[in-house]
């Protein structure tokens, strides 16, 4: 039974997804062990992964452009070439050895969806600032960012079908099942959350855990006592020669969705390339 | 007449106007004449855009409009002593080391000299300093700034990429800078380290060598 994490990205103008993900996944082959540290990634444009200097922490290439931006990641049941899987966001960095999550998630379950998510700080986020939809129209608070999921899984397979079809009929599943507050996007937690309402899952694919621990860098959901529009005016991004990230002067020891594209940049890179290759 | 049913739902769905700031400025000097709505200075001469954060902290006072200046060389504006820094970027800024800058022109430039661990600090020649831009800089033209010489400047020389680890902390005056380049001898410095300081340039730069 094969294990690995899955990396969606797609060519945009906003950021290089590519080196976030080529970030992601040094930063998973330093810290996990063999076995689990194996890595896929599914790109529009395979030719720009060659560029990378060591194209070789990606296990598995996959070119595939039926989808852009983040709906792409709704297919990846239909994408891995594993047999359990995690799916990540590209924009997140592992930062120790998380492999007993997956032993758990293998030996307990076909699906998992992560529901709560913490801020730089370990504390449990609890604003719905940027949940509105979910808290109005009392959806089970899902984040994609991790999603574990076996692929001869029938319930994953039923659950992902339903949420792309949410994710192509927005407009309709608003309006019958968002009234309460339509989101301006019916992204993928959207789609995902719903899909385990219609399908009454919730209870089955993210029951109360206390991992994976994610911590989740949107601005408004650091419990500070003034609003911010990005969490680095505020705090700094510190990851040193040893792989080891502060943010601010709290070490961070779970995996970081650091939200801001440009703090993966060409010295940040040479970091934990700089570690993968003595490893 | 449109009957209005819920007053909620519509002021819900009014999108306000994004007020738009613009300042007047002295074209020899470049220094800030005035700072407001765009709407209202638009028969001014010259004038540049400034950003909404910017312009509301001017205006409120917490950052004084004598420190900012308009470089008319590049017609950008820029802030050249924030009294009252709101991002952390502001109060400790890391020197970027030179293989990861952009290429830009230089305000502070460091060199390290791993040999004899010694730091020189230069300030551009735009500020009638001895660091000698690019060439592809040239000619360069002198920035016609007041300044004021006792303002300190304060390094903290620190584990890479961590402040929260200081090993040393040197400062200097501007006046320190002004024709002459400042050096600071027997560093005990570990190989990897890294430059913070509270920014008062745009562009500082490290050279290891």
């Amino acid at each position: 039974m094969s294990f690995g994490y899955l990396i969606i990205v797609s060519t945009s103008d906003n950021a290089d997804y590519l080196e976030l993900a080529y970030g992601l996944a040094l930063s998973i082959k330093h810290t996990q062990k063999p076995g689990y540290d194996q890595v896929a990634l599914v790109i529009d444009d395979i030719e720009s992964v060659k560029e990378l200097n060591s194209s070789w922490v990606f296990d598995h290439v996959i070119e595939w452009d039926k989808e852009s931006f983040w709906d792409g990641r709704s297919w990846m049941d239909t994408l891995t070439p594993f047999d359990n899987t995690v799916c990540l966001d590209a924009d997140m960095l592992f930062l120790r050895d998380y492999s007993h999550w997956i032993d758990y998630f293998i030996d307990n379950a076909e699906l998992y969806v992560t529901n709560k998510s913490y801020n730089y700080r370990g504390e449990i986020v609890k604003s719905d600032e940027y949940r509105r939809a979910f808290t109005k129209n009392n959806l089970p608070n899902l984040y994609s960012f991790y999603t574990f999921f076996k692929r001869d899984s029938e319930l994953a397979k039923e659950f992902f079908t339903l949420g792309r079809y949410i994710i192509k009929n927005p407009t309709e599943f608003s309006n019958v099942f968002l009234s309460e507050y339509r989101p301006k996007v019916v992204g993928t937690d959207e789609a995902f959350a719903l899909s385990s309402r219609l399908l009454d899952i919730q209870d089955e694919i993210s029951y109360e855990l206390e991992f994976p621990r994610v911590v989740h860098m949107k601005p408004a959901l650091q419990n500070w006592p003034w609003p911010a529009t990005a969490w680095s005016d505020h705090i700094g991004f510190y990851l040193n020669r040893k792989g080891q990230l502060k943010l601010g002067n709290y070490q961070q020891y779970d995996i970081v969705h650091y939200v801001e594209k440009d703090k993966i940049n060409k010295e940040m890179i040479n970091i934990l390339e700089e570690l993968v290759w003595k490893k | 007449m449109e009957e209005i049913e819920n007053l909620e739902d519509l002021f819900k769905n009014i999108v306000w106007a994004e007020p738009a700031y613009t300042a007047v400025y002295d074209p020899k000097s470049g220094s800030l004449h005035c700072i407001g709505p765009k709407s209202v200075l638009e028969n001014e001469k010259y004038t540049i855009d400034v950003d909404r954060e910017t312009a509301e902290m001017i205006i409120e006072g917490k950052i004084k409009i004598s420190s900012c200046f308009v470089d008319v060389i590049d017609n950008t504006f820029q802030i050249a002593e924030v009294k009252t820094a709101v991002k952390i970027d502001d109060v400790l800024h890391r020197v970027i080391e030179k293989q990861y800058a952009d290429d830009e022109k230089i305000d502070l430039y460091i060199k390290y000299n791993v040999e004899n661990q010694s730091l020189t600090i230069e300030l551009s020649e735009e500020y009638t300093g001895t660091y000698i831009q690019h060439e592809k800089f040239q000619p360069v033209k002198k920035k016609n700034i007041t300044w004021s010489g006792d303002t300190e400047m304060r390094f903290l020389l620190t584990d890479y990429n961590d402040p929260n680890c200081i090993h040393d902390t040197i400062s200097l005056k501007i006046s320190d800078l002004l024709e002459k380049s400042k050096k600071f001898t027997n560093l005990s410095l570990p190989s990897k380290f890294s430059v913070y300081t509270r920014r008062i340039f745009k562009n500082y730069l490290i050279d290891i060598k």
